[in-house]
């Protein structure tokens, strides 16, 4: 069997791109060092859930030159100026993503990012809150992970072909490549996606809806409308007056009321078994961290395999979100990092 | 079909929707052979809905709409298409030979679908041992949850992110359909995995993914520090735990915004000398948490009036992160983008020449050399069942007849 492979990976001080390929490639059983050229601008949780399992120093100059040159790939999201200055491009005999908040070249290469700029420079804000109020961002790390995850897959493509190949990956770019709607609706139609409150433009009734003690989630799309209806069980559902789909939009305002009227006395959980198991329709309740951590489901599947001390703390982190098993059932790679 | 190191790859991609077909293309921009295995009625209403839900070109859905929807067509450049039905023993046959000369399948169904047809893992790895499987349904293939109907808007609240997101005490949704584009681009990462794996020991490799898991794994630092604070995370609306600013402010014309990040002192100064000195003077310890909503407050006084895009500039030229927020129309004319050719035209069977967002990656300096438009509706059997699995022309007739294979909706 061939050895697991020596990815160095090079982080910035803010982006945490490489840093995310990098805990999916210790998940995977690859041998990771991160090479911090400065103190980091991470806070401990992050700091815990994305490196831990590697091999962490700081290095410069010559020293970092011999350890790129034992690597068996580079990844990094070291500021544009910065691979150049390193001239990681130049570089012949080993694989190396790189990835930037806006890429190698263009008008923007050298600007500063942090998620919530990438995600409003990308189109992602502006379809996300209310018409009347500000566009809202995201928590976390989306523009960021999903960089991760492209240069992830260069970084195995490269690998299948056996290619010492330069690879950049933008995460302004990531973000746009993202959408489902927005660029297409214009350069289809003309039309610009905008806010539609706490629901999915287009199509009623999918959105985030209160209930007796919480919030669900509800994905009534055209083929679960009659479950959803058995489902609700209310007067002015059931004379068939909401049963075109189109009518279902252009009185969404309406839909809605009834909606919330139909749930207001029943449980999230109660509404997410009574929906997933007896009428089969998509719907989720609400969690939080903590009703994650307690989740039977994740608990079953083994999510939260790895438990670790921090600051006096046991921490359970999670496994790669995806479990690899051999096809003799012998060897899974379950991402106990 | 697209050029790139995945050359040689052959992958069947029976996803639908955005999860999946989002990976399949991923593998697909990087030059694998991904052959698009559609049911006859895959891409009627129940995927492609009438009414305000498509996008059509020009908002007309003519005459074959399957072919005609932006968002199938956006998802499936660089792809081979076999329309075939995978119900009838003649459909399984087709499938069975297909997977005997292929490397992987990738599948976002229900959990219980494949294995229901005959065609699970367990099935295909007799037929071809080396088989990458990539299975990605809503909450895996074990677990309680293994048969929830699984849509992105009810994945999201099961996954925590509304208990992130919103304007205060309010849970608020992405919009979108995020765990989506989560999934989907953990998909293609792990699937080239699984072909290492395979290259390492020979064996083939099935893949478990959960689109539950992956939506969790993008915000796994608050689970992390759920545990550590022993508190469940606050949601920050549009601000930032950790940065003296972060916000979102309106600027001149009708819906426009600016969001401005700024991380520490340096960049604080540079944000003040571009307000001419205004904010330090008022605000000299703005990291204060009992100053924010008057810090914000004057910030949103002093971008209202102002060019977004200009007030963008001039804070990028100071070394401040700002960005407006940009529509969809925007995103098209971005100079930026326009300068590194993102965007690529392709002119689909019966949709015309439109632009579709790029690939964020470029290997070697190259991208999008040799792409490809969606192909139509099993606008490729006569290649993949005669050149691919040498069936006589007099074969394949026959299977058109019985309606195994097709190109256009059975109903």
């Amino acid at each position: 069997m061939v050895a697991a492979m020596r990815v160095v990976e090079l982080g910035d001080r803010h982006q945490m791109a490489a840093a995310y390929a990098g805990r999916l490639l210790v998940a995977l059983g690859e041998g990771v060092t991160r090479v911090d050229s400065v103190e980091p601008d991470l806070d401990a949780a992050s700091d815990l859930y994305l490196n831990h399992g590697k091999e962490r120093v700081v290095l410069a100059g010559s020293d970092l030159t011999a350890l790129i040159a034992e690597a068996d790939a580079v990844i990094c999201d070291l500021p544009a100026a910065r691979v150049a200055e390193l001239r990681l491009d130049q570089r012949s005999d080993v694989p190396v993503i790189s990835i930037t908040p806006f890429g190698l070249d263009g008008p923007y290469r050298d600007w500063k990012a942090t998620p919530a700029t990438l995600l409003a420079l990308g189109g992602y804000s502006h379809i996300i809150g209310d018409p009347d109020r500000a566009p809202l961002t995201l928590p976390g790390r989306y523009p960021e992970y999903a960089g991760g995850l492209y240069g992830l897959a260069a970084l195995y493509a490269l690998r299948h072909a056996s290619r010492a190949a330069f690879v950049e990956v933008s995460l302004f770019e990531t973000v746009v490549a993202l959408h489902q709607y927005t660029v297409v609706d214009w350069t289809y139609m003309g039309e610009i996606r905008g806010r539609y409150l706490n629901r999915f433009a287009n199509i009623a009734p999918v959105g985030m809806y209160p209930c007796a003690d919480g919030w669900i989630g509800v994905a009534g799309l055209p083929p679960v409308w009659d479950a959803l209806v058995a489902l609700l069980d209310h007067d002015e559902l059931n004379d068939g007056s909401f049963d075109d789909q189109n009518e279902r939009w252009h009185r969404r305002d309406e839909l809605d009321r009834i909606i919330r009227e139909a749930l207001v006395e029943r449980t999230a959980g109660e509404l997410e078994t009574l929906g997933q198991f007896e009428h089969r329709v998509p719907i989720g309740a609400m969690r939080t961290m903590g009703d994650l951590l307690d989740d039977p489901h994740l608990r079953e599947r083994g999510f939260w395999s790895r438990n670790v001390t921090a600051d006096s703390c046991s921490v359970r982190l999670p496994r790669a979100p995806f479990v690899l098993t051999d096809a003799d059932h012998t060897r899974p790679r379950d991402g106990q990092g | 079909m697209a050029s790139g190191p995945l050359a040689g790859i052959r992958v069947l991609d029976l996803t639908r929707v955005w999860a999946g077909p989002l990976a399949g293309m991923i593998l697909a921009d990087l030059g694998a052979e991904v052959i698009k295995v559609e049911g006859p009625n895959t891409r009627t209403p129940r995927h492609v809905p009438k009414g305000p839900h498509g996008s059509w070109p020009d908002g007309d859905p003519g005459e074959a709409p399957w072919n005609r929807s932006g968002t199938i067509n956006n998802l499936t450049r660089n792809r081979r298409s076999i329309c075939v039905d995978l119900k009838h023993p003649d459909g399984k046959d087709i499938f069975r030979r297909l997977v005997a000369v292929s490397d992987a399948v990738l599948e976002n169904f229900a959990a219980r679908v494949m294995d229901g047809l005959g065609l699970g893992w367990s099935d295909l790895a007799r037929i071809r041992p080396e088989l990458v499987y990539v299975a990605m349904p809503g909450f895996g293939g074990t677990g309680p949850y293994r048969d929830y109907v699984a849509y992105g808007p009810a994945l999201e609240p099961a996954a925590g992110l509304p208990a992130l997101t919103g304007y205060g005490t309010e849970p608020h949704g992405s919009g979108t359909a995020l765990p989506d584009p989560v999934a989907g681009t953990h998909g293609a990462a792990a699937l080239l995995a699984a072909l290492d794996q395979r290259h390492r020991t020979g064996r083939g490799v099935h893949v478990d993914l959960s689109q539950h898991e992956t939506a969790i794994s993008v915000l796994g630092e608050y689970v992390v520090e759920r545990q550590l604070t022993g508190e469940e995370p606050r949601r920050h609306q549009n601000s930032h735990a950790r940065h003296i600013v972060q916000g979102t402010y309106p600027c001149k014309g009708e819906d426009r915004w600016i969001v401005i990040s700024i991380r520490d002192e340096r960049e604080w100064s540079s944000f003040d000398e571009v307000a001419g000195h205004r904010f330090a003077r008022d605000f000299p310890d703005p990291a204060a948490a009992q100053h924010r909503d008057a810090l914000d407050s004057a910030i949103r006084g002093w971008t209202s009036g102002r060019d977004a895009r200009l007030l963008m500039h001039e804070l990028q030229g100071a070394g401040v992160a700002a960005a407006v927020v940009n529509r969809g129309d925007d995103l098209v004319r971005d100079p930026h983008l326009a300068a590194r050719k993102f965007f690529v035209e392709l002119d689909d069977f019966d949709g015309g020449p439109r632009l579709y967002a790029g690939s964020p990656t470029r290997v070697e300096g190259d991208r999008h050399d040799g792409y490809t438009p969606a192909p139509s509706l099993g606008g490729d059997n006569e290649w993949v069942l005669g050149t691919l699995l040498s069936m006589s022309p007099t074969q394949i007739d026959a299977l058109e007849a019985t309606g195994v294979v097709a190109t256009q909706p059975t109903r």
